[in-house]
């Protein structure tokens, strides 16, 4: 391709895997790869996110099998197996999980039965195939937690009633995840529910062992996560609900009550909750009333964020500050029916209608066929063999 | 001088030289150790060179505050402990209060100017001048050792400092004009946000008039606090960092 990404807004499938292991505790991710991934990969999830930091093993601490010419041509499944008894006799960690990027996928290494050898004589290790070119950083997320929802949470039919998952806010793609998911897990805990947030403040890898037991799944996303809670769905029996990021109290009031309603919570206590809960926001959000009124402050905003964010920013910004919604500018890429389903909320607000637009306004199977149609001239035969695979 | 009279068997004639090259130096080094009264210079050179240069410095009345010498081993460099210049320096002409060895960090040598702020900055080699100039202290560099060489040298050097202090418009001008790639933080009120764009300061407003800032729920006391502090800092810092 004739052109290159600086300062991408997301990255690729390996680095959605890398952000989803690095963010959860005690766990050592195991990368087989050229070395080049891991490093640009810890280099964005840092300085990309916030100053994220490592975590536990992540950043350059990631082990990482390194592949170079000979392995390409002679396979590395040895160099893998031999990077998996390394690092599970120096680096100590409650679970050890190897991803894969596109070189090695390409020539058909295949890490499953190695990685299957270890936890056959006691390691915990699962595997999955991550190549950066399966999607980008979502579909990465949702690769880990589908296979953490299979292979490491505990299948059990009991279910406690008032224990729910929480899906769709994505590690370091969303930078304010940990304070996110800190506020969800108070205020839900206000309503009498134990939430599993996995990468909240405080959460250990035995909240998500026991992640079979939550009688609800929420997924904090229209789009992302949602994979994730079908799993769980098909394998632990767990339905789901999909909200938009609550901010504020037009949007938490509003999640709050679709939460307490799904899992037949008294209503009485739902709105105890929330009158306490309006009482402090609203003598803070009180003060700001003279110098909305006195400087003029009805202003026009513009959201350029993510399909997680950018509907429930503007409606914080337009329902709950009184500012006019003007234009939302969606980044990410999205499939034709995310599109639409992204769009439609729009019409919910309550003050206004934005104009949405699209980095990739026709979606992926567009975007996928621009990109062949750049690199080859024509829908050649590749296009025909492989573009229904990818 | 004596030891090389001694040497060449020459005494006498060496004296001779003494007592007239006093006769001749010494009213002038007064004259021109009142011009330079009160004075003050910082140093950066090499290592026995720069000693030299701090010697020179203290006979003309100069005060010397300070050094950046870039090593320090009369054992090293020729074997012989006499030959250490530091310690002659030291003992003839006094302690030099911020001498180190090795700070030649661009950042390390632009702060100790900052704060020190000295009337001349004597440089030994090109490029070290800059962050004297950039900071509108009075500089030039003396690339060669033999300036200072003898009773003419220490007349050489004082005409050198007076003829540099004769026109600082330049550098003082420029400083006004030149940048640093180097920010300062200021935590302080709104008063200060002119400041802060002046001086290209990082600033986190924090104290009253606060009207550039909207406070609700925040706070700086605490665990929590603390952290709500450094985001705080490290939002101006960062929101400026190239």
């Amino acid at each position: 391709m004739t052109t290159f990404i600086e300062r991408p807004r997301t990255t690729c499938t390996l680095g959605g895997a890398l952000a989803a292991l690095t963010a959860l505790p005690n766990v050592v991710p195991i990368i087989h790869a050229s070395g080049g991934c891991g490093s640009s990969i810890s280099t964005l999830l840092n300085q990309g996110a916030g100053y994220a930091g490592s975590g536990y093993s992540g950043g350059n601490m990631i082990p990482c099998s390194n592949v170079v010419e000979k392995e390409i041509v002679f396979g590395g499944e040895n160099r893998i197996d031999e990077l998996i008894q390394g690092t599970t006799e120096i680096l100590e960690a409650e679970l050890y999980f190897v991803v894969t990027g596109c070189m090695v996928e390409m020539i058909g290494d295949d890490v499953l039965p190695i990685v299957n050898k270890y936890a056959q004589k006691g390691v915990n290790i699962l595997a999955a195939s991550t190549p950066g070119f399966k999607g980008n950083l979502f579909t990465g997320y949702d690769i880990v937690l589908q296979t953490l929802a299979e292979n490491y949470v505990e299948k059990t039919e009991v279910k406690e009633l008032h224990t729910v998952n929480i899906l769709g806010v994505i590690p370091k793609q969303d930078v304010f995840f940990k304070g996110n998911l800190d506020e969800i897990k108070r205020l839900l805990s206000k309503l009498g529910i134990k939430a599993n947030t996995f990468y909240g403040q405080g959460e250990t890898l035995q909240n998500l062992r026991h992640a079979g037991k939550a009688s609800l799944n929420i997924v904090l996303s229209d789009i992302y996560g949602i994979n994730v809670a079908q799993t769980f769905k098909e394998i632990h029996g767990i339905p789901y609900i999909t909200a938009d990021l609550p901010i504020g109290d037009t949007g938490t009031a509003l999640f709050l009550r679709k939460v307490a309603e799904t899992l037949q919570i008294d209503p009485q206590l739902v709105n105890a909750v929330i009158a306490e809960e309006k009482a402090y926001y609203y003598s803070y959000l009180e003060r700001l009333l003279e110098t909305y009124a006195d400087f003029d402050l009805q202003r026009y905003a513009i959201v350029a964020a993510d399909s997680n964010y950018a509907f429930p920013l503007l409606r914080f910004v337009s329902d709950d500050l009184g500012w006019i919604p003007y234009l939302a500018y969606i980044s990410d890429i999205l499939e034709d029916w995310q599109l639409e389903k992204v769009r439609s909320n729009f019409s919910e607000l309550q003050s206004g209608k934005p104009n949405v637009i699209f980095t990739y306004p026709r979606g992926t199977a567009w975007w996928w066929q621009r990109l062949w149609w750049n690199l080859f001239g024509s829908r050649n035969w590749l296009y025909c063999q492989f573009g229904e695979t990818l | 001088m004596r030891e090389l009279g001694r040497v060449l068997d020459r005494r006498e004639e060496i004296e001779e030289i003494i007592e007239s090259e006093h006769k001749r130096v010494l009213p002038k080094l007064a004259e021109y150790r009142e011009k330079l009264k009160g004075k003050t210079a910082y140093i950066t050179a090499g290592a026995a060179h720069g000693h030299a240069i701090i010697a020179l410095l203290k006979e003309l009345g100069i005060e010397v505050q300070g050094a950046a010498i870039f090593h320090h081993d009369p054992v090293y460099d020729n074997g012989d402990i006499n030959s250490d210049v530091l310690s002659s320096t030291v003992k003839n002409y006094g302690d030099v209060k911020h001498y180190n060895v090795c700070n030649k960090q661009a950042y390390e040598l632009v702060n100790i100017l900052n704060r020190l702020k000295p009337d001349i900055l004597i440089a030994r080699h090109g490029g070290m001048v800059i962050w004297g100039a950039k900071l509108g202290i009075p500089t030039f560099l003396m690339e060669d050792e033999q300036f200072g060489f003898g009773y003419q040298g220490i007349l050489n050097y004082a005409e050198k400092v007076l003829e540099t202090f004769d026109n600082i418009e330049f550098t003082l001008n420029l400083a006004k004009h030149s940048t640093m790639p180097y920010t300062d933080l200021i935590l302080g009120s709104s008063w200060e946000s002119s400041l802060a764009k002046e001086i290209k300061a990082d600033l986190l407003i924090l104290s009253v008039p606060i009207t550039y800032r909207l406070v609700l729920t925040c706070g700086y006391v605490g665990y929590n606090g603390g952290l709500r502090v450094a985001e705080d800092i490290y939002d101006r810092v960062l929101d400026t960092y190239r």
